[in-house]
């Protein structure tokens, strides 16, 4: 199953954050996975996927943050950010800036620091865009 | 000025699960309310890819007692999606029924606790006697009052027989009258209509502008409801409860003209149900990724499954409709008395289990 | 409100007098598991599929237990079993005495070998 999403560069996300806001969308969630990495041990890069409502279609914007990187936070242009925020600082060690409420790493507390930031296997084959469809060898 | 920091929560009477909020007071008023969350974090998402897929169900549907079958039913709907696995109507319609059962008992304790957190108790009572009837329908069905199990990967683990959901819809029907009495008090019942009204204002604009969801958003006036379009509920007729006003009244008046609009739901479904079988054959594994986007009682839920062609799912992420209507009440709770607190922190439906997972 | 709290007054009790009257449980009630160990060829496939892996099985020395603390009473284990020797119950297991005495529920199959002796 694919869904419609937008690929970006970090840089570039506040702009498109705010194109959305301009048309009215709504935020609906900010998530994000953990990638697989090139050599055990490493720190995972994280895919951040952001999906905004309008009229009821989702629209989803994806950006990968490598260990280190500096997101720009966007919960100056929609307040309830901060929440998805601070958790995903938390659960994945990715750093944003400029958050309009900073827990600043004690929202949950887990005994685990990051605890979620565990590469991801790496897939044996490529998948499938369409299920049902043969796999890509 | 000086100010006094009064710890709400995180355990306090009225809040059904752990929430703890600092209020900033001046006298009786808060001036700021700083959250705090986290205390019932369990990390069920790390578990996904510990269990196979179909196994998986069982915990997805423990992340919340309250709303606990459609976690299941969340999650079972993005795996078929990205096993491109269809339905059975049966099963469809099966799930229909109890996810409308589920909306039944949620909304009928959230009236119970509203009247508890302004001090009603005997309103509280009443209103969960009714909901033991509700329960009993679970136990009776599906083998559980909380958690159901009865949710799985190409539809479900037992049928419930067209005798029984014909008995079930005369049962709801039946209580349509005590349901009426109970929900008249907290409409028209002039004490808990001045703890209610004006309360916790929030304009159309403003609910936009927060990313609020289901209730909260409806009772603002947008007609925003993830049932309207999903093929489950198609040739159904029934209404969008919305409401123009946007105060805590406004939600209390949303949320029962709901619970009446899933029985009129509950009885159309039993009345046509399909017979083509409860269940479709799992091959395969899932590939690719899904969301899936319910609506759930206190709004909005979105499920979020990414597989990678193994049995063990590579990212399960639930994003409940609580942890999207959190940032309001700290907004809202600007400038209230101290007592009306509990009343809106409870008026977004608070299932912090689920928030925090 | 009145007119309802008047009539509540004169109407019997909404709760049971619980020990002394005791609900029976729905035929589908998820109570609780219990192996038929004579059947059982301790394959393993219920400790695989267990969620909250409350079940260890011990190929070699044919036991099978259960954790009863830790099981959910989903019934998977029921559905999976190949020789459906697991049986569910619609009953609760009794309450445990502190430290979770006797929640553990060990199993011997009857042709077990003989446990080797301590050293």
């Amino acid at each position: 199953m694919s869904i419609d999403f937008t690929q970006l560069a970090a840089q570039e996300l506040l702009a498109r954050v705010q194109e959305h806001s301009a048309t009215g969308s709504r935020l609906v969630q900010i998530s994000a996975v953990a990638l697989p990495v090139a050599a055990a041990g490493d720190t995972p890069s994280i895919e951040l996927t952001y999906s905004f409502d309008k009229d009821g279609a989702l629209r989803h914007l994806r950006l990968t943050a490598a260990p280190g990187d500096k997101i720009a936070s966007i919960s100056g242009v929609y307040f309830p950010a901060f929440l998805y925020e601070n958790e995903l600082h938390e659960q994945f060690g990715v750093h944003f800036e400029g958050m309009v409420l900073d827990f600043k790493g004690s929202l949950y507390k887990t005994a685990v620091r990051v605890p979620f930031a565990v590469a991801a296997p790496v897939r044996k084959t490529p998948p499938a865009v369409n299920p049902g469809e043969p796999q890509a060898k | 000025m000086k100010t006094t920091i009064i710890p709400l929560g995180p355990q306090h009477p009225v809040l059904p699960e752990p929430l703890s909020f600092d209020l900033v007071m001046d006298n009786e008023r808060v001036l700021e309310a700083i959250p705090s969350i986290g205390f019932i974090h369990r990390g069920l998402e790390l578990l996904a890819p510990k269990r196979d897929f179909e196994e998986f169900v069982m915990i997805a549907e423990r992340i919340c007692g309250i709303c606990s079958f459609m976690h299941g039913m969340g999650f079972c709907s993005a795996v078929e999606d990205t096993l491109a696995l269809p339905l059975p109507k049966r099963a469809a319609q099966l799930r229909v029924i109890l996810a409308e059962l589920s909306r039944v008992h949620s909304h009928l304790l959230w009236l119970g606790l509203a009247a508890d957190a302004f001090g009603f108790e005997n309103l509280f009572m009443q209103t969960w006697r009714l909901r033991e009837d509700v329960l009993d329908i679970f136990e009776e069905t599906t083998g559980g009052r909380v958690i159901f199990n009865i949710v799985k990967v190409g539809g479900m683990r037992k049928d419930i027989d067209d005798a029984t959901l014909a008995r079930i819809a005369a049962k709801l029907e039946s209580m349509r009258p005590q349901l009426k009495q109970i929900t008249d008090i907290f409409l028209n019942d002039y004490t808990v209509k001045n703890r209610l009204a004006g309360l916790a204002v929030l304009t159309t604009a403003q609910a936009k502008e927060l990313c609020v969801v289901g209730p909260m958003l409806r009772a603002s006036g947008v007609a925003s409801d993830q049932r309207v379009g999903s093929p489950l509920y198609a040739g159904l007729d029934w209404q969008v409860a919305t409401e123009p006003d946007g105060d805590c009244y406004a939600r209390c008046r949303v949320r029962v003209r709901e619970i009446f609009q899933s029985i009129n739901i509950i009885s159309q479904v039993a009345r046509g149900m399909a017979a083509d079988g409860i269940a479709a054959k799992v091959t395969g594994a899932p590939n690719g990724e899904s969301f899936f986007r319910a609506e759930q009682p206190r709004g909005e839920a979105v499920y979020y499954v990414r597989g990678n062609g193994t049995r063990f799912l590579e990212r399960f992420r639930v994003r409940t409709p609580t942890f999207a209507n959190v940032p309001a009440v700290v907004k809202l709770l600007k400038g209230v008395e101290l007592a009306d607190v509990p009343t809106i922190i409870l008026t977004i439906d608070p299932c912090i289990s689920c928030m925090e997972r | 409100m009145i007119p309802v709290a008047l009539a509540n007054l004169f109407k019997k009790p909404a709760t049971r007098l619980y020990p002394f009257t005791v609900r029976e449980p729905y035929a589908r009630t998820r109570g609780s598991i219990v192996l038929r160990e004579a059947e059982c060829i301790f394959c393993g496939i219920c400790q695989n599929k267990c969620p909250s892996k409350a079940i260890k099985v011990v190929r070699a020395e044919k036991t099978w237990q259960v954790d009863q603390l830790s099981c959910l009473a989903c019934m998977r284990c029921v559905e999976v079993c190949p020789k459906k020797c697991i049986e569910a119950r619609s009953a609760r297991p009794a309450p445990y005495g502190a430290d979770r005495a006797g929640s553990i529920e060990k199993k011997v199959g009857p042709a077990a070998p003989p446990a080797a002796p301590a050293k």
